[in-house]
C-alpha cells in the first residue's frame, strides 16, 4: 500500500515557489542557505526511501529539464526511479521512466496507492498537493523551512474546506544557518 | 532600552487569530517556561486595539490562581496602539495613538526592559515591515486551518532571520524563535 509523502522547501512565510531557480522574483532563494550535511542527508534519505515520485505538470517540466543533466547518487536516483506525472495535456514525457496519469485526483491517487507499495514522493507540485491535502490524501509532509521571509510568491498551504489536524513526527534544525525540518503525518 | 518580543499562537499554515482553537491542546510546562522567559524580561506590553479589547475582559477578571499569567497581564503597563480608542478602562493602560514607527521606537528607548506583544496582527505586520520586531516567538500548532488571517501577509517585507530556538512539546506544539536580521 502506497503512502503519499509531500516534501517542500518553504520560507518562514510559507512560500514554496521556485526555490531552485525557476522563474520567480527570488529565483533560487533556497540555495542562499547552507542546510548542512544533516539537511543534505535528509533530502537524500527521502529519495532513497521513495518507491516512486508523483509530480504535477509544472514541476515535472522543471525537473525533466534539470535532472537528466546531473550526476551523482541523488541525481541517479531521481532519474532512474518510476515517475508519475499528473497531466491531462502532456503527451510525450521526456524524462526517463515516466507514466502520465490524468483524471480525477482522488480516484487516480487512490489507484496509485494500490499499485505502488511504499512511499510516493511528491515535491513541488503545488496545485496537486493542495488538492490532495483538501481530499485527505497526503500521509506525510516534510517542510524544510528556511529562515527567510520572501513576502511574495505562491504558498504551500491553500484554502481547505475545514481545518486539518496533523501529527508532529519531528522538528529539528539542520546546518549552521537555522534551516529547520518539520515532519508531520496526517492525524 | 529594551527589545520588542512578539509572541503568536500560530497554525502550521500561518494563521493567527483569537486562539480559542488552541485550547484543545493544553499548555505544557515547556510552553510555560518558553513564554515565561519572554515575559519576565518585559516591562511593558504593546497591543493593537482589537487584541486589547479582547484581552481586557479575559484577563482583568483572573487571579494568579486562575492563571499564572494573570499578574503579568494585569500589573504590567499596557501600551495600546489605536487611533480611535480614547478611554482605556483596564488598569495600567495607556493609549499611545495610531501606529507610528517613531513613537514605538521612542517607547522602546524609554522603557527599561522589553516590550511584549501578542495577538495584534495588524500592528505586528506593520512592525515587521518597519523592522521594529527584535524577536518573534512562534508556538506552532499541529493543525492547518485552511482559512483565516495569516501572520505574514500576501505582500509583505522580505528579509532574512536567524533561528534562535527550536523546541517541541508532548502536545505536538513546536516553539520557534526567530530574530529578523537588519
Amino acid at each position: 500500500m502506497g503512502r503519499i509523502v509531500v516534501t517542500e522547501f518553504v520560507s518562514l512565510d510559507g512560500v514554496m515557489q521556485a526555490p531552485g531557480g525557476e522563474d520567480f522574483k527570488y529565483k533560487g532563494w533556497s540555495f542562499e542557505f547552507d542546510r548542512g550535511d544533516e539537511g543534505n542527508q535528509f533530502k537524500f534519505q527521502e529519495v532513497v526511501d521513495a518507491e516512486a515520485q508523483l509530480i504535477g505538470r509544472v514541476t515535472y517540466g522543471s525537473f525533466a529539464g534539470a535532472w537528466p543533466q546531473r550526476d551523482g547518487e541523488f541525481a541517479d536516483r531521481m532519474n532512474e526511479m518510476p515517475k508519475y506525472v499528473f497531466s491531462s495535456t502532456l503527451k510525450d514525457p521526456e524524462w526517463n521512466n515516466t507514466t502520465v496519469i490524468s483524471g480525477d485526483v482522488a480516484k487516480e491517487v487512490s489507484k496509485l496507492k494500490q499499485q505502488v507499495d511504499g512511499d510516493i514522493l511528491v515535491a513541488g507540485s503545488r496545485r496537486l498537493v493542495q488538492e490532495m491535502i483538501e481530499k485527505d490524501l497526503v500521509d506525510e509532509i516534510h517542510l524544510m523551512v528556511f529562515p527567510v521571509l520572501l513576502g511574495t510568491g505562491d504558498r504551500v498551504f491553500g484554502e481547505t474546506s475545514d481545518k486539518k489536524p496533523w501529527k508532529l513526527i519531528e522538528s529539528k534544525p539542520v546546518g549552521p544557518e537555522g534551516v529547520l525540518v518539520l515532519t508531520y503525518q496526517r492525524a | 532600552m529594551g527589545a520588542i518580543h512578539v509572541h503568536e499562537f500560530m497554525s502550521l499554515d500561518g494563521v493567527i487569530d483569537a486562539p480559542t482553537w488552541t485550547f484543545d491542546y493544553g499548555f505544557t510546562p515547556g510552553m510555560e517556561e518558553a513564554l515565561g522567559a519572554v515575559t519576565e524580561r518585559a516591562r511593558g506590553i504593546l497591543l493593537g486595539r482589537m487584541t486589547y479589547e479582547q484581552f481586557e475582559p479575559a484577563w482583568s477578571t483572573r487571579t494568579v490562581e486562575d492563571d499564572p499569567g494573570a499578574p503579568f497581564f494585569n500589573d504590567t503597563t499596557k501600551y495600546v496602539v489605536s487611533g480611535t480608542l480614547t478611554n482605556a478602562t483596564w488598569r495600567n493602560s495607556k493609549i499611545i495613538g495610531p501606529y507610528d514607527p517613531a513613537a514605538i521606537r521612542s517607547l522602546k528607548d524609554e522603557i527599561d526592559g522589553d516590550l511584549y506583544v501578542s495577538g495584534s496582527g495588524t500592528l505586528v505586520r506593520a512592525m515587521l515591515s518597519d523592522g521594529l520586531v527584535d524577536e518573534l516567538h512562534l508556538l506552532v500548532y499541529p493543525v492547518t486551518r485552511g482559512s483565516g488571517p495569516r501572520l505574514f501577509p500576501e505582500e509583505g517585507a522580505p528579509g532574512k532571520l536567524s533561528l534562535a530556538a527550536c523546541e517541541s512539546y508532548e502536545n505536538e506544539v513546536v516553539y520557534l524563535a526567530y530574530r529578523p536580521q537588519a
